[in-house]
């Protein structure tokens, strides 16, 4: 038996990403706590092999893929009675919020010996009696939304639930997950059956995340022509936000601590269905050694450089960035602009930004480097700006905090937190930079403005940067807070 | 068959007696047409053969031409379906570039079988070479000719077909008899042959003028086979069964042997024969009825679902299906019954009109009603197709065809009064199981079209 069992969706060790850094990170640097890996995937020709090393003290990696099967061509009967009753008191219980109804359904039908297989279950004569029933009792008159959709909603949703549901799972001392979703289901029905602690450690909300997805895809049939009747004609984008706010309210409910990255994401737990008192939080962790200013005077030139860390796509709002810019060039004739990050995710958005640029004559000050690392970049800012419309806790930041550079960001997710401080400790320390409301390029360019003018503010936000750091958001600290989490509940 | 429905329903929706009357007639054409052209030339052989050969002669190639249609319906049975299937799929994609050489493909496949079984089979009949080289072309030829209407009736050519057969009954008729005169059997089956070597022609080139080629060979269709090997051994099970009787009764002791392998059963087969022809008019109204009204509401029902229309929608069409269905199954029953009944009736006046031997009429009678039931029992097997009900019409046709071995046998058994009883009861047992089986899948159509296929991985959105 592993000490802890970690449940990954889409994530580490085959996607790079903030969370998939923080779980490598976490195994690499706890060598004396043996992991099972679990990863959780749509299909498996997604996956372009390993993008993180696996470590020694991982003892047991196992994949699985909810959306591969070959479901035979049916009707079948099965032999094992479904209790009619219990699924419609469940999904009764599902719009209550009550979670107990799942367990018991969990228990008394899918931990049954004769339980079916879900290729088996999905083409079989009492499901299809159980939908048909269904759709007829939920639309009784002459309209409803599309039944084909209505039956392949049903198979699509259900069978990945289905999958993991029958899933055998590796006896561990802990059970982990990095999300909600089905990763949350997998590690919540572990704890059913073994009733081995669960700990939920959430970056970014994940029934948000899939909330927006639905709403705006495009292949989730949405009947335009019924679009008054917004409960058929958004049948199916609503089935979908509620599974997964299902999913999360399961996660919520039987995990035993909930961490997350920073305020602002605790109390949209909270919003969603977890108790407040089952969250901490532990921020990211950035390696120090990576991460040192050097000796004061490394900078050889004296042209101001302002920087900005990220992917070039529309969330990072780099038009804004580029704007902002404008301001600047009308008080400082001589600056450079360093857009460091990778620009083919988002191929037009990037081709906006550089008409933009082009239009705005700032072509002899602005540089697209490309993929690059940041390194080589962070000890030539004068600051680094932040323009995202949408963050977590973007380890930019911390980067550039640990580095010693002053910074300008707009005031999303945990941005304030990180440049004022989250509690009164933590104000104590001082301004790493300045928050400002998203989209305002003339108080971005202003603020930029502010940091190059004074030279002595700028080393003080510098410096209260690199002491937050310190203090609160080092790999260490990071690693140390999840250690005495698996501490606590292994011994449990 | 499905698209002759619009231009059947064109001729029956007016109110004009000539043109009801026109479509009537090509409803018979096209249903039976080809298989028309065939009996009625071979009865016009048969005629002239008998006065022109000795008996001896006249039972062989009797034989040889009954063991040729047999053969070649049999290996057709397996093939038809998968075949069937493959084309219509194709011709729904507008995937057309390797029908061409699939046909080819598939002719040249037909050759070196029907070689090899014939090889096997001709050296066990001690007759002259020639004889058996134009028996070779005739299975050959009778063999390939099949496969040839199913490729020009999935593209809806059925005019040529009919054309063709025509053409190539008259042919065969007439260069059977030149044959005769100047070679004996040999010869006869040796014109014979000619005329279906044209049918053979003339449905060829239609079929390379009807598929345009870009000589692109795909073995696809294999996977069709392995995909509906259920389709593939029903057809072989009806075609079996359809046979099987016919078998027990050339070779049990009522039979006669009349060379080496070829055995004959003149009274059983005669009989058989003209019980067959009573069935002509179901045939016809079930083209008409189900092509027509059915067919129609078939698809609007798969319209509807496609274009995601809620499930009282699809009760409604589904309602609309039956209705059509059941009015078209009643007047065929209507019509087919009387008819049935009276020949039944008068069966003893028939066989004397024809001057064909009193020991006919129960082998006739009892065929009568045997060839009734199965028409009924294949109409229910090809709409339990309509809805890809793959099984059940295995299950039913293998039925028919244990039954029909295991009844013709004991009815071998019990007596010439009781000759072709087993038939008769064969197919009542099949009509009554594929009535059954088609009442359950008509009940549970929704379940059957959405639960009835497999589903892959990559039907997923994503």
């Amino acid at each position: 038996m592993s000490d802890v069992c970690l449940i990954l969706e889409g994530t580490y060790p085959y996607v790079t990403g903030g969370v998939s850094a923080c779980v490598y990170q976490l195994i690499k640097n706890t060598p004396q706590v043996t992991y099972d890996l679990i990863f959780i995937g749509a299909t498996k020709n997604n996956n372009l092999g390993l993008k993180y090393p696996i470590p020694e003290n991982v003892k047991y990696f196992r994949e699985i893929y909810l959306y591969e099967y070959f479901i035979p061509e049916g009707p079948i009967d099965l032999n094992f009675e479904i209790d009619h009753t219990l699924i419609a008191d469940f999904h009764q219980a599902l719009t209550t919020h009550n979670m107990q109804k799942f367990e018991e359904l969990f228990l008394k039908i899918f931990q049954n010996e004769h339980f079916p297989s879900p290729e088996d279950l999905l083409r079989s004569r009492q499901v299809w009696q159980y939908l048909e029933q269904a759709y007829r009792r939920l639309f009784p008159g002459q309209s409803g939304p599309s039944f084909i959709d209505y039956f392949y909603t049903w198979r699509f949703s259900h069978f990945p639930i289905f999958k993991l549901l029958t899933t055998e799972i590796p006896h561990a001392r802990v059970y982990h997950s990095f999300c909600t979703g089905y990763a949350g289901l997998l590690a919540s029905i572990a704890k059913i059956k073994t009733g081995r602690p669960y700990v939920l450690s959430e970056h970014g909300i994940y029934s948000n995340e899939r909330e927006i997805e639905i709403s705006l895809s495009e292949w989730i049939y949405r009947d335009q022509a019924v679009d008054i009747h917004p409960e058929v004609s958004q049948y199916f984008k609503t089935w979908w936000t509620r599974l997964f706010l299902f999913l999360g309210k399961l996660s919520y409910h039987h995990a035993d601590v909930i961490t997350t990255l920073f305020r602002g994401n605790q109390n949209r737990q909270v919003e969603h269905g977890a108790s407040l008192d089952k969250i901490q939080i532990i921020p990211n962790g950035i390696e120090l050694e990576k991460f040192s200013p050097g000796a004061p005077s490394t900078k050889t030139h004296s042209r101001p450089v302002i920087g900005m860390v990220g992917r070039i796509v529309s969330i990072k709002d780099v038009k804004t960035f580029i704007k902002c810019l404008l301001v600047v060039k009308q008080k400082i004739a001589d600056f450079e602009a360093y857009l460091v990050g990778p620009y083919t995710e988002e191929p037009d958005y990037y081709e906006e930004c550089k008409k933009l640029v082009t239009l705005l004559e700032l072509d002899s000050h602005v540089i697209f480097t490309g993929k690059a690392d940041v390194r080589d970049y962070y000890p030539k800012f004068d600051v680094l700006v932040l323009t995202s419309i949408s963050e977590g806790q973007p380890l930019v930041l911390l980067e550039a905090m640990a580095m010693k550079i002053p910074l300008v960001a707009t005031d999303v997710g945990a941005c304030r937190e990180l440049i004022v401080g989250r509690d009164f400790e933590d104000q104590m320390i001082g301004h790493a930079g300045i928050t400002l409301p998203m989209g305002d390029a003339a108080r971005t360019g202003e603020a930029v403005l502010k940091i190059l003018s004074d030279k002595e503010l700028a080393r003080q936000y510098g410096e209260n940067g690199r002491a937050r750091v310190l203090k609160y958001y080092t790999e260490d600290q990071n690693i140390r807070s999840y250690m005495s989490l698996y501490n606590h509940y292994m011994a449990i | 068959m499905a698209g002759i429905g619009f231009r059947l329903q064109s001729y029956f929706s007016s109110h004009d007696l000539l043109r009801n009357l026109r479509g009537a007639v090509y409803s018979v054409f096209i249903s039976s047409g080809p298989w028309l052209i065939t009996i009625f030339s071979l009865a016009y052989i048969n005629s002239f053969s008998a006065t022109y050969l000795g008996d001896p002669d006249k039972y062989l190639y009797k034989a040889i031409v009954s063991y040729a249609y047999a053969f070649s319906l049999i290996v057709f049975g397996a093939i038809e379906m998968p075949v069937t299937r493959y084309l219509a799929d194709k011709l729904f994609l507008k995937d057309l570039h390797d029908i061409r050489p699939l046909y080819y493909g598939l002719c040249f496949c037909l050759m070196i079988f029907s070689l090899l079984s014939c090889l096997l089979f001709f050296s066990f009949l001690p007759v002259p070479f020639f004889l058996k080289v134009a028996s070779f072309f005739f299975v050959t030829l009778t063999m390939l000719i099949w496969p040839a209407m199913i490729f020009l009736s999935a593209a809806k050519n059925f005019q040529v077909i009919v054309i063709g057969f025509i053409i190539g009954a008259l042919t065969m008729a007439f260069a059977g008899k030149f044959g005769l005169l100047y070679g004996g059997v040999g010869g006869l089956i040796g014109g014979m042959a000619c005329g279906q070597l044209l049918i053979f022609l003339i449905l060829s080139v239609c079929i390379f003028y009807e598929y345009e080629s870009f000589d692109f060979t795909s073995f696809e269709i294999l996977t069709y086979f392995r995909r509906f090997k259920k389709l593939s051994l029903g057809g072989l099970c009806y075609y079996l069964g359809v046979w099987v009787d016919k078998f027990i009764f050339w070779f049990s002791s009522s039979g006669q042997q009349i060379l080496g392998p070829l055995y004959t059963n003149t009274e059983y087969d005669t009989a058989m024969f003209l019980a067959y022809l009573t069935i002509l008019p179901a045939l016809t109204i079930f083209v008409v009825q189900i092509e027509t009204n059915f067919y129609v509401k078939y698809l609007y029902y798969f319209k509807l679902l496609d274009e995601k229309s809620p499930l009282s929608m699809l009760d409604s069409a589904h309602q609309d299906m039956m209705i059509a269905l059941k009015h078209g199954l009643n007047a065929m029953i209507k019509v087919q019954s009387l008819l049935s009944l009276t020949i039944w009736f008068f069966a003893a006046d028939i066989m004397l009109f024809l001057k064909l031997p009193t020991i006919m009429i129960s082998i006739f009678r009892f065929g009568v009603l045997g060839t009734y039931f199965q028409a009924l029992f294949m109409i229910f097997n090809i709409i339990l197709l309509y809805f890809n009900a793959q099984k059940p019409v295995l299950i039913n046709y293998a039925i028919f065809f244990i039954t029909n071995a295991g009844l013709s046998m004991m009815s071998v058994y019990a007596g010439k009064k009781y000759y072709a009883l087993g038939y008769a009861l064969s197919s009542f047992i099949t009509l009554c199981i594929s009535y059954y089986k088609l009442n359950y899948h008509l009940q549970h159509t929704h379940e059957y079209v959405f639960m009835g296929q497999s589903l892959h991985q990559k039907h997923v959105y994503s």
